[in-house]
């Protein structure tokens, strides 16, 4: 098993909104698994002091619903589903991160050209 | 449950209702931590941080107005009504006027009243303050 990279926590706050709401868009979910896809993904390990702010942020804002079932025994399990208005924001988050994605890439791997110099300087 | 785990529902509750967050949200809260750390058997100091910063996370406001307001109210009526209470005793003793001329059993009965007032409030907004039943976990 290969053990995922450590990646830069101001890359990671950028990503992990989109890729939570992207991870309970496939279906009905709880938070552990939402953690576990998310180290799948090769997103690194995203502690719950994390990622259950993000998931009651994203539930007040009304882009996730979430009910409560029982556990034998256990203290049960918070299932998160996406709203109309998440789905909506999913397809919105989507479609420009592709746009996005591409840019930054094309700017960070360095292949943009230059930019014209007008020949003013100092 | 381990005690580790119970040790950190009773910090993150208190730290939450210190921040008087709602008491759904701290019930919500306290269960998801309770549900996490069972399920997965970790430590919920390292996964969650340290209670007081992850309820900061759910209640960022720090203190409340409610607190300050309740804090200069006490020292008004602490001060006040210890300083009348001492003026009216020491008028009373030497059998003279108190505090604006006025006659030092009104001083004293008064400083009595204020101090009075101020333990009671303290116990009413302490009470009014904890947990409806004490842990929600």
């Amino acid at each position: 098993m290969t053990e995922s990279p450590t990646w830069p926590s101001e890359w990671l706050r950028g990503v992990l909104g989109p890729a939570v709401l992207s991870i309970v868009a496939d279906g009905e979910t709880y938070g552990y698994l939402v953690a576990q896809r998310l180290a799948e993904a090769g997103l690194g390990v995203v502690k719950g002091g994390t990622l259950y702010p993000l998931l009651t942020r994203y539930e007040t804002d009304g882009l996730l619903q979430s009910t409560w079932r029982e556990g034998e025994g256990g203290p049960g399990r918070k299932y998160f589903a996406l709203t109309p208005a998440g789905r909506t924001e999913v397809e919105r988050i989507r479609r420009d991160w592709q746009l996005f994605a591409t840019a930054a890439g094309t700017a960070i791997a360095g292949t943009t050209s230059p930019p014209t110099t007008t020949g003013e300087g100092p | 449950m381990t005690d580790r785990l119970t040790t950190y529902l009773d910090e993150l509750e208190s730290a939450l209702a210190f921040r008087e967050t709602p008491l759904d949200v701290i019930v919500d809260v306290s269960r998801q931590v309770q549900s996490h750390s069972v399920e997965t058997g970790e430590d919920p100091y390292d996964t969650f941080g340290p209670p007081a910063d992850y309820a900061r996370s759910y209640a960022p406001r720090a203190t409340s107005t409610r607190f300050w307001i309740l804090l200069v109210i006490s020292v008004i009526m602490a001060t006040g009504g210890g300083f009348l209470l001492v003026d009216g005793m020491i008028a009373a003793t030497a059998g003279r006027a108190a505090l604006g001329g006025l006659p030092a059993p009104v001083i004293l009965v008064t400083g009595i009243v204020l101090l009075i007032g101020w333990i009671t409030g303290l116990m009413v907004a302490s009470y009014r303050h904890r947990l409806p039943a004490g842990r929600v976990h």
